[in-house]
């Protein structure tokens, strides 16, 4: 029965990725795994060549435990998709097919479609690594077979992970099962990280690479690699080590597959079964408003209800949160108290940096969001320009009220003069306008809704456009008023260069002259023409983005949706 | 701006409210949709039929600007639907055949961005709103969310949106599908009284039965091409069945009769084998 499914998957795999329109992304996808695993391959030789059969043990110790982080990450909205939202699973159920054989094609779907891309990116450097330090022939069968199981392993710790969530969780937070699997892993990856740093401490290794603590599987494969690249027979030890651990870790999820799976897919397709009253019904028949504070308001409500949308905030949250418990848990905050200037400076730096991945995360997808009801929208009398304003305004305030807060806590915290918290709220709140306006039009080119995985509501591709044209944007909005601020005592200095100097530099020299003497000469006007400069670049990129999302709303934007199975 | 009643006047010296000339949609060298030539008089319940995969929903998503023709016009109350695309949007409503809907609203609160789309006074969406909701059985789930609403619930909320801006032509594709018996019936009334007032539906359905009790007219598509148009009584004279149904010109104009047959011929077969 297994095999009959495996030749059904395998059919339907051949008909998706051989379809006319497939095959030049084929074409295109191999000639650039060759290249990269070319890369990888001189780059595992490399540090073989440069070290020897010692290295083997480290650095397979941290290869291997980081990509069984990176294939549970990458696997778990693979895995939710393939047990639960998957089309075929409701005819598989109503077949005479033991649970376990569905579950174990699944399984082993996930395990190599999955991660085609995964076994070489960490197999290739590993046969580099064993070719530069000269490794014994049976490094290479073992490699292979290490890896594979390594990877399996990891496959059915994200099957386990997601068997056990669905089988615990209430039924009413199903739907936050991938944010509560992520979040999950991410503890664990983190306490991974702790483990490293204690066992450094026991047992420092000889060289830069801390060792990993030996009970770990990962280890027992890393010690196997080591010994069969010196030609130990006893290698094999350990490597069977590593296939029990798979194998356990397979059968304990293959226990699971009756409540987990079946009755898992039961709950799941039921839907959370609660019904949410939202407002008492004295509020009912609130009038109407206006089109545009009705799309603003539409979107709000549907964000606020979406605890899924926020989590593509949260990495830059905490990552913000954690740097600054550091800087306070340092006494940093206590010395920087003293250089206002130089704080305020750190600080909108670091706003800016926020503003473009927040603004990528947050904003660009938020044609996304309607997903399978946007033909709500393109068939009522709205035009392009009051859908872009109205969903402009909801992600604009959003980035906007984070911003302001921080930089009205930084203003208080670091002892900013009135001046500066208000110079740093309206720099913000302008260059955010011109950010989150131009972060909207680049996603609409590459929007996407997938029903069970919110975070992924923008090609890839597009995604780093988004961040790539934000990164423009600020440094062109930014750099001439950065100019407007250089010290006036700069220009000796200056002068004395831009004179002995020749080509480019005597230009750029004699700009940042000009620039200085200006200040010298009219201290007012050259602050004011750098403001000037600011508003205009924030305010008139805004309006060119947003006109430019109402043509692209009004040709109609096509949103991607993802289908499972 | 639109008040009670229907405000949004049909562009003057307009007779009809849908007009498609030479509708044309093709994907490819598969041509969903062959200069299709259609009109719609207002007040008229259209019933626009044809097996699975012929054209219907095609040419609903080019009527309503969800689809853009490669060749042809489409015109809703006197507007091109392409050409002046706010018009025309602002004189219909549309009920696709998968209602998905806004997920994380209640349905006051869809029923209440439908209203401001299409500025409705607040005194006649309140009164429309109740009216409705009471008549599709939905006041006690109103405060849902639409998530938590089954097929047949999210359906009868995308007919109470529709209806609520009081639209001159009402497009709705499969509008049977999900629905229980009693709001089949209330939907059908509904239909019938909505084009008595002067407002026009247009419509496509499998159930044949309901075409022919409700609509005033038919269209019969397949492959793409309008094989058939007209009332009742006039597809009955040139096809010379006197008394047919529907269900048998609709059946003979698209090669069902041979399936009958083939069915018949199946049977047979089974019963001379089973002895």
């Amino acid at each position: 029965m297994t095999g009959l499914l495996l030749w059904a998957q395998w059919r339907q795999w051949v008909h998706t990725w051989l379809s006319r329109r497939r095959v030049p992304v084929i074409i295109a996808i191999a000639l650039a795994a060759l290249s990269f695993a070319t890369m990888l391959t001189f780059f595992g030789y490399a540090i073989g060549r440069n070290s020897s059969l010692d290295a083997l043990r480290p650095v397979a110790g941290l290869a291997l435990p980081a990509i069984v982080i990176v294939v549970i990450l990458a696997d778990l909205p693979q895995v939710y998709g393939q047990l639960y939202v998957a089309r075929d699973v409701e005819l598989l159920f109503t077949l005479p097919i033991p649970t376990r054989s569905i579950f174990l094609v699944k399984y082993l779907q996930t395990l190599i479609v999955g991660n085609l891309l995964t076994i070489p990116l960490i197999l290739i450097p590993l046969i580099g690594l064993g070719i530069g330090a000269g490794a014994h022939l049976l490094y290479y069968p073992a490699v292979v077979l290490v890896v594979f199981v390594v990877v399996a392993g990891a496959v059915a710790i994200s099957y386990l992970m997601m068997l056990t969530l669905v089988r615990f969780l209430p039924r009413k937070r199903l739907n936050e099962i991938i944010v509560a699997s992520q979040a999950l892993t991410g503890l664990i990856a983190a306490l991974a990280g702790q483990l490293f740093r204690f066992s450094d401490q026991l047992d420092r290794a000889p060289d830069v690479l801390p060792v990993a603590p030996i009970w770990l599987p990962t280890t027992w494969g890393a010690i196997a690699l080591e010994r069969l690249g010196r030609a130990d027979p006893f290698g094999i030890l350990p490597a069977l080590g590593v296939i029990a651990t798979s194998g356990v870790l397979l059968l304990l999820s293959m226990r699971m597959v009756e409540r987990g799976f079946r009755l898992g897919w039961v709950r799941i397709s039921e839907g959370s079964g609660r019904k949410r009253q939202t407002r008492a019904r004295s509020a009912a028949y609130a009038p109407p408003r206006g089109p545009i504070a009705g799309i603003a308001v539409k979107e709000i409500t549907m964000l606020r209800r979406d605890i899924r949308q926020w989590m593509s905030l949260l990495p830059m949250i905490v990552l913000f949160g954690i740097g600054l418990f550091q800087f306070i848990a340092g006494g940093g905050w206590t010395i920087a108290r003293e250089y206002p200037s130089a704080t305020w400076f750190v600080v909108q730096s670091g706003l800016v940096t926020f503003m473009i991945f927040a603004g990528t995360a947050f904003a660009a997808p938020a044609f996304a969001l309607d997903g399978l009801a946007a033909w709500v929208l393109r068939t009522a009398p709205l035009s392009g320009w009051q859908i872009a304003l109205g969903k402009f305004l909801v992600y604009w305030g959003v980035l906007a009220g984070l911003v302001i807060a921080a930089d009205l806590i930084a203003a208080v915290v670091l002892r900013w003069s009135l001046l500066q918290a208000a110079g740093g709220v309206v720099v913000a709140v302008v260059l955010l306008t011109g950010a989150v306006a131009l972060q909207v039009w680049i996603g609409t080119f590459g929007v996407r809704y997938d029903p069970q995985n919110p975070h992924n509501q923008l090609r890839t591709g597009i995604g780093f456009l988004v961040i790539g044209v934000s990164v423009v944007y600020f440094l062109v909005a930014l750099l001439p008023v950065l100019l407007t601020l250089l010290p006036t005592s700069l220009e000796p200095l200056l002068a004395d260069d831009v004179a002995s100097a020749s080509g480019w530099a005597a230009t750029v020299g004699r700009a940042l002259l000009a620039v200085v003497r200006l200040k010298i000469a009219h201290p007012v006007l050259t602050t004011g023409l750098g403001v000037l400069w600011l508003i205009a670049t924030g305010l008139g990129i805004a309006a060119f983005a947003l006109w430019r999302t109402a043509r692209r709303v009004d040709a109609g934007i096509q949103i991607e949706i993802v289908q499972q199975g | 701006m639109q008040q009670d009643g229907r405000a949004q006047v049909p562009r003057e010296g307009v007779s009809s409210a849908i007009r498609a000339v030479g509708l044309t949609k093709r994907y490819g060298d598969f041509t969903a949709v062959d200069r299709l030539d259609l009109v719609v008089q207002p007040g008229e319940l259209f019933g626009f039929l044809g097996p699975n995969g012929s054209g219907k929903t095609t040419t609903i998503k080019m009527l309503t600007g969800l689809l853009e023709p490669n060749e042809g016009t489409a015109e809703v109350a006197g507007f091109d639907v392409w050409r002046e695309p706010l018009a025309a949007k602002a004189r219909f409503a549309y009920v696709p055949d998968e209602p998905n809907l806004f997920p994380k609203l209640t349905g006051r609160e869809f029923l209440r961005f439908i209203g401001s789309v299409f500025r409705v006074p607040a005194d006649v969406f309140e009164r429309r709103s109740r009216d409705l909701l009471t008549l599709f059985d939905l006041t006690d789930s109103i405060d849902d969310r639409i998530e938590t609403y089954s097929h047949g619930m999210r359906q009868k909320l995308a007919i109470c949106a529709a209806l609520v801006h009081d639209p001159e032509v009402i497009f709705l594709d499969e509008p049977t599908v999900g629905l229980d018996p009693r709001s089949a019936r209330t939907l059908k009334t509904l239909l019938r009284r909505v084009c008595d007032s002067g407002a026009t539906v247009f419509l496509t359905t499998h159930i044949l039965e309901i075409a022919q009790q409700m609509c005033d007219r038919v269209g019969i598509i397949q492959q793409g091409k309008l094989i058939a148009l007209g009332t009742l009584e006039e597809l009955r004279e040139r096809g010379g069945h006197a008394g047919a149904s529907l269900e048998d010109i609709f059946l003979e104009l698209t090669g069902g009769a041979e399936s009958a047959e083939l069915i018949e011929a199946l049977a047979e077969g089974e019963r001379s084998g089973g002895r």
